[in-house]
């Protein structure tokens, strides 16, 4: 009994000093607002037939480049500002086009997962706008926007939910 | 001659007297076990025996003592903390327990480079069993259970976060958090004797949370006395123990 406890005894003071280290980060780390595609009319899930281009106001770059068959799409918010404005320019292979526009507002929170993960900026939408254009002039519009989760963060689940117009 | 017989006898007899009143213990856990051929060289040995005849006290002391591996902990990992334990020895088989120390946290990654700190008091409370056949050899082997709680505030800091799409800089720094954790631990060690009143031993810990209040910007990375803020986590001590027999 008394080899025992000795026996254990020094197993006591050696393993407290071992151990693994597992790094627990999420496999997306990338914060992105979800949106989804619906009919105006009847509520349901729409996949596009036409173009859709996205670019941020104020900046030359092109977040969502002439996507075809799409009825979702990610849009990165601004970490250090707390309006985004997004252009949405439909298009067809006739070369008809519209632009409509979709303001964003949203709180900024930055995020700490874990000591060994990289830093994150999370977002609550805090409010959403947006403007039509004609149907006559493209038979493709905003109708309405809802928020269905203000929370932006590393989870792809819908965020807001676009409803499109589509004129006959 | 008579009077120096009778002083002799008289000597003798009172000789006799006080031998039997200073160690009647000794005389008494003899005689009442010797029919069963037991001979005990000390009087502590006899005193144990009598103790196993009578019965065990409720009350058997108290002991103190401290953590060994916290303090190392603080050039060997990415946190420590000092701990002092008490309990109370009920029967040789019970053992309420009472833990207090300050757990710290300095550590900053060296691949995210985030820091992280924190310095906070914690509290352990609850009690463990002796499990051991022959209580008499001092060693003791223990499963028991804890409650413990922690209130702390933490920082976190780390380089500017650069914007992907804008490349703008947002600043990384989150001061002052401020979180609670409650939670339990199964707990099962080893005591071994070393001398008189000193023992040795270890314990492990398997800790699960039961209630957590944190900051909305994420959850804190190390909790003061609960270790790496996970669902379950395992934590060992190895502590120094005073046996007081009041």
């Amino acid at each position: 009994m008394k080899h025992l406890l000795r026996v254990l005894l020094t197993a006591g003071l050696i393993v407290p000093f071992t151990g693994c280290s597992e790094v627990e980060c999420p496999l997306d780390s990338v914060v992105v607002m979800t949106c989804g595609l619906r009919h105006a009319e009847t509520g349901e899930k729409l996949q596009l037939s036409d173009s859709l281009s996205i670019t941020p106001c104020g900046k030359d770059t092109i977040l969502l480049n002439r996507a075809y068959g799409i009825s979702e799409f990610v849009l990165p918010l601004k970490m250090g500002i707390e309006v985004d404005t997004f252009l949405l320019r439909f298009s067809n292979s006739w070369e008809m086009s519209a632009t409509d526009t979709l303001f964003v507002a949203h709180r900024n929170e930055p995020h700490f997962e874990s000591i060994d993960c990289p830093a994150s900026v999370f977002h609550h939408i805090t409010h959403v706008s947006w403007t039509s254009h004609n149907p006559s002039v493209y038979p493709l519009t905003i109708d309405s926007v809802a928020v269905k989760r203000t929370l932006v963060d590393y989870n792809d689940i819908e965020n807001l939910q676009i409803y499109l117009h589509t004129a006959p | 001659m008579t009077s120096k017989i009778c002083r002799f006898i008289c000597t003798l007899l009172l000789s006799v007297w006080c031998v039997n009143a200073t160690c009647g213990l000794n005389t008494t856990a003899a005689d009442s076990l010797t029919k069963n051929g037991n001979t005990y060289t000390s009087r502590s040995e006899a005193r144990k025996a009598l103790e196993r005849y009578n019965g065990r006290p409720l009350f058997c002391g108290i002991a103190v003592g401290a953590d060994l591996v916290g303090p190392v902990m603080k050039v060997a990992a990415s946190w420590n903390q000092l701990e002092v334990v008490g309990k109370i020895n009920l029967l040789e088989t019970y053992f309420p327990v009472f833990e207090m120390g300050i757990g710290e946290s300095d550590y900053t990654d060296d691949t995210s480079l985030i820091a992280y700190q924190v310095k906070a008091p914690y509290w352990r409370i609850g009690c463990d069993v002796n499990f051991i056949k022959n209580k008499d050899t001092g060693n003791r082997i223990f499963g028991g259970l804890r409650y413990g709680f922690s209130s702390y505030d933490y920082s976190i800091s780390g380089p500017d976060i650069i914007d992907p799409t804008w490349g703008t800089a947002v600043p990384y720094q989150l001061k002052d958090l401020n979180g609670n954790k409650h939670w339990a631990e199964l707990v099962f060690g080893l005591e071994a004797k070393i001398w008189r009143m000193i023992h040795l031993g270890w314990n492990f810990r398997y800790k699960f949370g039961l209630n957590e209040k944190h900051s909305t910007h994420g959850k804190p990375w190390y909790v003061p006395g609960y270790g790496e803020n996970k669902s379950g986590t395992i934590g060992a001590t190895f502590n120094l123990m005073f046996d007081l027999n009041l």
